[in-house]
Formats: structure tokens, C-alpha cells, sequence
């Protein structure tokens, strides 16, 4: 059984049951087969509601850390309110890239916050289409969106989509390539650049 | 038919999940996300979250143009023609036909964006303010305040869509937005002829629009700076008969509703 830590242990500003979200993530890490010997941390940022949607999961020294605003649980429908499905298909698409990133394929992948965002739409597009297999409640047109948003809108970004969807056994050089794919075929005008790439991630949590 | 139907009577099936604005204002993440530096409010493709905030808006311009249907089609049923004239009832009634489009055309875009009808909460203080008793200031509160608002939130959204490079969402948004301006303008018109000979009932009606104007910038939704996630469409305002004074008079209000909400989560921090 892996070492769960989930941060913070009881919720206080949404109406989250903390025993609830350890369910659901002992039952996803079980489901997509994450290693039971890799000690997990997950932090929650409950003061980002929904749609302030983002997640970042990264390995270090062994160990998977993941972080989650709140928003990424939170129900649309009921403010401050757990969302099950939304929960499950976070949780899982993160377990997933943590995966990815224990095995091979993945050693020379950059940390999460290093990513751009083409590259990060790739990867999850990548982790979500497994997700479908398993079952997960996954919604591919939301999904297909927001590759398209980061990817572009045009019949590259489409075709690579569905590789995605299908895709399997893939590594970072695969994902890595196929975004040079997508900057090739993108004939948006590219846009301007921050020194710093904006994040919702504050100061980690003491 | 009953006469004035109130907001909760309004028809929804169960995929629908209502929210009042005292939810979001209770909210105890309101001030603690006060203290935080978010950077930009404004909805642009490079911010975090974008996909999900782009969601989010476009379903509140769902359910937006669902209740603004409602409200037009009440105000061609609720007077008789000396209260409004058939004049103005049959430009409700065109309003009637151009919101029904709309909301075919949000449903169409929610389901390229990946959003289900009543994925998201629906707070109804839009048609709320089609209830007041008088039509003029109906036409000032949903025409002038309401539909103008609708031009700030297209113009943004069809930003969006520009930056984007999505053509779907670009050109959808600027086909609405056009409406949009006719409505307003409609409002305009009917407000200057039914109160030529009454200078009270105009200022009536537009203190009544400066109110649903105030509303609607809670918080610092919509204005001039970046922390505003929708800009002030001052063109297309001009457009739609609004005088430089009277656009510079609501980036007042949308100014000071912004203060209001810093005053408040620095007051309860």
C-alpha cells in the first residue's frame, strides 16, 4: 500500500470530504495501476474554484507529488461542491503522467511547470484517451478543445489528436515530436511571450 | 396566461441547477483569493485555465440568452398597448426570434467547446431584471444595461476566438454581437420616445439601468483594466446609440463596483 499524504488533511473552505478524496485516490492509483510502492503527495489548493482549472505532477527523489486547484474537484453545477467524475478523471489523468514519468519513455521529459502549453495539451490528451479504456467518464470533445486551443485548428492538429486518443505505449520523444508536428502546421501568428510563464500555483503550502 | 411571472417560475428541466448571486458572494474563497496575485483577469488563449474559463463563459451566455428570450417574450404579453405600444411589442417580438437564435447558436458552440446544457450553475438575475413593472424601464434595465453587457461579453468572447484562431467561435460571436447592437439600439430609441414628455420616468428608468449596470459589474467582471475579465466594448457601445458620456459614466460605475469588492474582501480578510 502506498504512502498517501494529502494536503491539506481536512478541507475548510470548500465542501470537500477529505476521507472521500483519499478514496478516490487509493481507488484511481489501483485502477490505472500506479505502483503501490511509490510514496504519493497531493496537495489541493481549495482557494481556486472552478473553472481555475490546472494540475501539475512531477517526481522527485522517488517520490509523486501532484497538485490540484480546487477548482479541478470542484462541481460546476454546486459552488464549492465535490465533483466524483471530474475527481476521478483528474486524479487519473495525473496518475497516469506520474506513471509516464517513472518509467523509461519519460526519464528526459522537463518538469511540469517547464512544459509549454502545447506540449502539456499533448500529454494529456495522451493520459485521458487511456483513461477512456479504463472507463473513466471522460468527455472527448472538451478534451479535443483545448488540444485544439494549444494544438491549433486545423487537420494536423486533428489527425494528431486521434493518434493520441489511440495511443499507446508512446514516449516523451513521440509527444515531444509530435509537438514540433504541430508547430510546423500552426499558421497562427505566434504570440507574445512572458519572461515568466504565468501559473496559479502560489507559494507551496507549509 | 399569468402576468409577470417571477424568476422562480421560470421552466427548466432537471439538467439545470439554479445559483443565487448571494452564493457567489458568500463564497469564503472570495478573500482568500483577494490576497492572491493572479495576474490578468482578462480572458486571453495564453492565461492558465483558459479552455475552462472560455467554457465557463460561454455557458453563462447560454443560459444569458435563454432568460434574455424570456424576458422579451413577457414584455409582449404583460402590457396592454397603451403601456407599450404594438410598435415595441413587435420589436420585442423580433428580439424574441434573434434570442432563440441565439441560444441554438450557444448550444451549437458549447457542444464544439466541450460543454453539456446545464454543465454549469445558472443564476437568473438577468431575467430578474426583466421583471420590473414599468416597460420602459425593462427596456433601460435589459436593453440599454443588460444587452449592452452582451456586447462587452461577445466582443470579448469573439477576441478570444480571434486569438484563438478559432474561426467557429470568432465568427458565431460576431454574428451575435451584431444583434446585440440592434437591441440596444432598440432600447435606446423606445426609451427617448416614450419619455419625451416625461423627463421623471426617464431618469427613473435609467437610475434603474444604472443599478442593473452597478450588478453586473460586481467585482470587477467587466471594465477598462486587466483585471477585468470583460473589457468595455466602447466601439461597439457607440454603435448602439450610447454617447461618449454615457460610456464613460459606466466605466465609472464599473470602476467604483470594483472598489466595492477590494473594500470588501480587504474588510473581511
Amino acid at each position: 500500500m502506498s504512502n498517501i499524504t494529502l494536503i491539506p488533511a481536512g478541507f475548510t473552505l470548500v465542501k470537500f470530504d477529505a476521507d472521500q478524496v483519499r478514496e478516490l485516490i487509493g481507488q484511481t492509483m489501483a485502477e490505472v495501476g500506479f505502483p503501490a510502492d511509490v510514496a504519493v503527495t497531493i496537495e489541493v489548493d481549495e482557494v481556486l474554484p472552478h473553472p481555475l482549472t490546472a494540475s501539475l505532477v512531477d517526481i522527485v527523489d522517488g517520490e509523486a507529488k501532484l497538485w490540484f486547484t480546487g477548482g479541478c474537484f470542484e462541481s460546476p453545477k454546486r459552488q464549492t461542491g465535490l465533483s466524483v467524475d471530474h475527481t476521478r478523471v483528474e486524479l487519473g489523468s495525473a496518475f497516469l503522467r506520474a506513471k509516464d514519468r517513472l518509467s523509461e519513455g519519460f526519464v528526459n521529459a522537463p518538469r511540469d511547470e517547464e512544459l509549454d502549453d502545447r506540449q502539456r495539451t499533448i500529454w494529456d490528451a495522451y493520459a485521458e484517451g487511456r483513461l477512456v479504456a479504463l472507463g473513466y467518464p471522460v468527455r472527448v470533445q472538451r478534451r479535443r478543445y483545448t488540444f485544439r486551443l494549444y494544438g491549433g485548428f486545423n487537420d494536423v492538429a486533428d489527425a494528431a489528436f486521434a493518434r493520441l486518443w489511440s495511443g499507446d505505449a508512446l514516449s516523451w520523444n513521440d509527444l515531444s515530436a509530435m509537438a514540433d508536428e504541430l508547430v510546423a502546421a500552426d499558421t497562427r501568428p505566434p504570440r507574445k511571450k512572458s519572461l515568466r510563464k504565468e501559473t496559479l500555483r502560489s507559494a507551496p503550502a507549509a | 396566461m399569468r402576468k409577470q411571472l417571477p424568476p422562480e417560475m421560470l421552466a427548466r428541466d432537471s439538467r439545470f441547477v439554479r445559483t443565487s448571486i448571494m452564493d457567489q458572494v458568500m463564497d469564503p474563497r472570495n478573500a482568500k483569493m483577494g490576497e492572491r496575485d493572479l495576474g490578468s483577469a482578462r480572458l486571453q488563449p495564453e492565461r492558465p485555465a483558459a479552455a475552462d474559463r472560455a467554457r465557463n463563459l460561454m455557458h453563462g451566455i447560454f443560459t444569458g440568452e435563454i432568460q434574455a428570450l424570456e424576458g422579451a417574450g413577457r414584455t409582449t404579453f404583460d402590457f396592454d398597448d397603451e403601456q407599450a405600444p404594438f410598435a415595441l411589442k413587435l420589436d420585442m417580438a423580433r428580439q424574441c426570434w434573434d434570442e432563440s437564435r441565439h441560444v441554438e447558436i450557444s448550444v451549437k458552440l458549447g457542444d464544439w467547446m466541450g460543454t453539456e446544457i446545464g454543465e454549469y450553475s445558472e443564476a437568473t438575475f438577468l431575467y430578474e431584471a426583466a421583471c420590473a413593472p414599468d416597460p420602459i424601464l425593462r427596456l433601460c434595465g435589459v436593453n440599454r444595461a443588460l444587452e449592452g453587457l452582451a456586447i462587452d461579453v461577445f466582443n470579448t468572447m469573439k477576441e478570444f476566438g480571434d486569438l484563438s484562431g478559432d474561426p467557429v467561435l470568432e465568427f458565431c460571436e460576431d454574428w451575435m454581437l451584431a444583434d446585440e447592437v440592434t437591441h440596444v439600439k432598440m432600447g435606446s430609441d423606445w426609451l427617448r420616445r416614450l419619455t419625451a414628455d416625461d423627463p421623471e420616468r426617464r431618469e427613473r428608468a435609467l437610475d434603474f439601468q444604472r443599478t442593473v449596470d452597478k450588478l453586473f459589474s460586481l467585482g470587477g467582471f467587466r471594465g477598462e483594466s486587466e483585471d477585468n475579465p470583460i473589457q468595455l466594448a466602447r466601439a461597439f457601445r457607440s454603435m448602439a446609440g450610447f454617447s461618449t458620456d454615457e460610456i464613460d459614466e459606466l466605466a465609472e460605475i464599473a470602476a467604483q463596483a470594483q472598489l466595492d469588492a477590494q473594500a470588501m474582501v480587504a474588510g473581511s480578510s
